[in-house]
């Protein structure tokens, strides 16, 4: 047991039992607070694994931006305290039956996977590293990505802006 | 790498996909510069042209040798032109219905949707022509999100609303679940390059690990599954198809669904078949349970299709059904299976979309889209009756129709490899299909309706006549397109 | 030789994809199905960078992989939440039960 083993089982059980407290917890807002600390952990993880810049994104979008966005579409939208409505036990179990049997094949197989060998110099440079990869190898589906992004910009826009004049739109149903 | 190195690639190559790119842009800017009432028609004219442009530049680009942009994250081939043509020419069409869309309130003031029909495209460009795994995603969810926003843009109503978040949650576990495949392909082979993965194959490390390689591939099978809407996953497609605008639903019945057959026969036939040895074994062992999504999927789609009072869920239903037919041939696997599918596709793109030009005519006109809106059709517009006669009936499969020959050539080459099962599969639910498609055929031609005259406008009767057109002249005379995709050579796929 | 092997990374990711997984199949809330399938493309990652140092062949690509996942993962985010924005004005609940007026 040393350090960097210990560590890792604080990041991951942190990360682990916080995903499952957000399946259990009752309140949206909760659920939601509870996500921050899995991605932080997953950062912290990723820290380990010698990608800084990678953690630094992670930090920034998943507990940052995505988590600010959920809490607002928590906060535009009405929610009772409690959300859940029980659904179907037999699909309950038909759904938990095959992520388990899911789970135990894929485990088996993971489980000694290892291939020995490893980068030992990916957190030189690291940021430079990714800058220079972007930039030259990866040039076009970066370039795809900005039309995504802008893809995605104009489309959360025109969704979620209220048309003024619109105002008897509500009884269209 | 220089500056040098990067110009010396041939950029020219991808001057449709530039095309595309800078139109695109070009249309957001417009749209955002007009006056907020001036009707946005024109920009789908516009749109239109980048199409045709990009068209010519593609035909012109027949017979290229393949080339290859920075590690293949950008390549050109047969492959990728066959495909780049069909998305082409679909979204040309479809653009030409989305002009005489009436929709709502409102709605020929929102210029957004031509261009977002536009980077949708973009995205299955890509998807056609790369052969590495991070421009494929990128392209991939490119399609996607467009698609996404394409599907909820009647934000005033509430069957679109409902049919934008069901295809972004569906769509978005699926994308988690097609990523989860990637990254242990990745993993297992240390490249996202296809032929590199390909290669990496013969590693004995990998070899050692093949079931975990094989599962990675079914979770990618399983991904893009949702992405064609083949059972058991299609439960999106009927609210998505029927919740959203009709040259939506066209745009996601046919581009959507060819660009993942693109995707799904590039990334397996890439990398399993293009180095001799073991691992073409793999493929065989997947073969069953491709086929038993075939076989489930066109009894699914064919038998559900039966109960549907709403005739866009009918037909999203027989997209489904059509979705487990071109999943024939790659089961079969014969050396026919590009020119298969590419010719299914062709003559799907043709009908699928003549008929939803039908549809929107009609529901338009009747503000039903109950399949009773069709009864006395053949009184009100008897050329219209008669080109979704031939639509139906190239649909269902009858001879003289170029669904005839695409789906008679899929079974040849099923019984060809010994698929018996399959090919009677195929048969009884042809079969079960007569009855829904020629329900809608009784509908028009010996029922009454209303009795005042019907005209279609005239964006919708070019789209009419072109695919009624095609549907036929390749019903009676398949070698013209045959012939055509002669010019394509397949092998150059597997050249690195 | 570090002493946290690969396995325990991958065997990390996959319990929070089954957990990302179980929430988006079996929970009623929207927002928190939209959350749960970021949990899954967050277990992606983990795979693309565990993979990226320890895999067959390490390199910085896991990395810039994991790079484009986050993107779209945010972008995908973002329409999805406008979507339920635009669905909530209109119908006033985020219950994914309840969504089903087309089935009627």
């Amino acid at each position: 047991m040393n350090g960097e083993l210990i560590l890792f089982f604080v990041l991951a059980l942190v990360a682990i039992g916080s995903g499952i407290l957000m399946l259990n917890l009752t309140k949206v807002v909760h659920m939601v607070i509870a996500l921050v600390f899995t991605f932080l952990s997953i950062a912290g993880l990723y820290v380990m694994l010698s990608a800084e810049f990678v953690a630094f994104v992670q930090v920034l979008i998943y507990s940052g931006a995505i988590t600010i966005i959920m809490l607002f579409g928590i906060m535009l939208t009405r929610h009772d305290d409690k959300t859940e409505t029980k659904i179907g036990v037999p699909r309950m179990i038909l759904v938990l039956t095959g992520i388990v049997a899911f789970f135990v094949v894929m485990f088996f197989q993971i489980n000694d996977l290892s291939f020995g060998e490893q980068a030992a110099d990916l957190h030189v440079d690291n940021t430079e590293k990714i800058g220079i990869a972007l930039y030259s190898k990866y040039v076009i589906p970066f370039e795809l990505t900005s039309v995504l992004l802008l893809v995605a910009l104009v489309g959360a826009i025109i969704l979620a802006k209220r048309d003024d004049e619109d105002k008897g739109a509500e009884d269209n149903e | 790498m220089t500056l040098e190195k990067l110009l010396s690639y041939d950029w020219g190559i991808m001057a449709p996909e530039f095309t595309i790119l800078i139109v695109a842009t070009l249309l957001s800017l417009m749209d955002l510069f007009m006056p907020n009432k001036t009707s946005r028609k024109p920009l789908a004219l516009l749109g239109i042209a980048g199409v045709i442009i990009a068209i010519v530049f593609s035909v012109l680009q027949i017979g290229t040798e393949p080339t290859s942009i920075l590690f293949d994250t950008y390549r050109f081939d047969a492959f990728a032109l066959a495909f780049k043509l069909l998305f082409l020419v679909a979204t040309g069409l479809i653009l030409l219905l989305a002009i005489d869309y009436e929709g709502e309130r409102e709605w020929e003031f929102r210029g957004e949707f031509f261009y977002l029909l536009l980077t949708a495209l973009l995205g299955a460009m890509m998807m056609a022509s790369s052969a590495d795994l991070i421009t494929l995603f990128v392209g991939l969810e490119l399609l996607s999100i467009s698609s996404y926003i394409l599907a909820g843009i009647r934000k005033n109503n509430l069957h679109s609303n409902e049919a934008a978040f069901k295809y972004v949650v569906n769509g978005g576990i699926a994308t988690a679940i097609t990523l989860f495949g990637m990254s242990y392909i990745y993993g297992l082979t240390g490249s996202t390059n296809l032929y590199e993965i390909s290669e990496a194959l013969t590693n004995p490390a990998v070899e050692q690990n093949a079931f975990l390689l094989v599962m990675a591939f079914v979770m990618l099978l399983v991904g893009l599954a949702f992405k064609i809407a083949a059972a058991p996953f299609h439960m999106w497609a009927p609210d998505v198809y029927q919740g959203s605008a009709t040259p939506v639903t066209a745009f996601l019945s046919v581009v959507s669904k060819s660009a993942g057959f693109a995707l799904i026969l590039k990334m397996f036939l890439i990398t399993f078949l293009s180095v001799q040895g073991w691992h073409n074994a793999i493929i065989l062992e997947l073969q069953p349970y491709i086929a038993v999504i075939a076989g489930v999927t066109m009894v699914v789609g064919n038998v559900v299709a039966l109960r549907q009072r709403n005739i866009k869920r009918m037909f999203a239903y027989s997209s489904i059904a059509h979705a487990g037919y071109v999943l024939v041939p790659f089961v079969s696997l014969s050396l026919l299976v590009f020119k298969m599918t590419w010719f299914y596709l062709l003559a799907y793109l043709l009908m699928n979309i003549g008929a939803f030009a039908v549809i929107q005519f009609v529901t338009e006109k009747e503000r039903s889209e109950d399949f009773t809106a069709f009864s006395g059709l053949y009184k009100r517009a008897p050329w219209v009756a008669v080109m979704m006669a031939v639509f139906i009936l190239s649909l269902a499969g009858l001879p003289f129709t170029a669904g005839f020959i695409g789906k008679f050539g899929i079974f040849m080459s099923s019984l060809g490899t010994g698929h018996y099962v399959l090919a009677s599969v195929m048969i009884a639910t042809t079969v079960i299909s007569y009855v829904y498609y020629f329900n809608i055929l009784v509908q028009i031609f010996f029922r009454k309706g209303e009795v005042d005259r019907l005209l279609p406008s005239i964006g919708l009767l070019i789209v009419m006549i072109i695919c009624g057109a095609g549907t036929i002249f390749f019903g009676i005379y398949p070698g013209a397109a045959y012939d055509f995709f002669q010019e394509f050579d397949m092998n150059e796929l597997f050249i690195k | 030789m570090s002493s946290v092997p690969l396995s325990v990374y991958l065997v990390l990711a996959l319990i929070l994809f089954c957990i990302g997984l179980f929430g988006a199949l079996t929970k009623r809330n929207a927002v928190i199905v939209l959350i749960s399938i970021e949990l899954m493309l967050n277990a992606v990652n983990i795979n693309l960078i565990a993979f990226a140092k320890y895999g067959i062949n390490p390199s910085i690509t896991g990395q810039i992989f994991s790079l484009f996942t986050i993107t779209v993962a945010a972008a995908e985010a973002a329409v999805g939440l406008a979507i339920l924005i635009a669905l909530y004005r209109n119908r006033k609940t985020v219950n994914v039960d309840e969504m089903d007026i087309m089935k009627r």
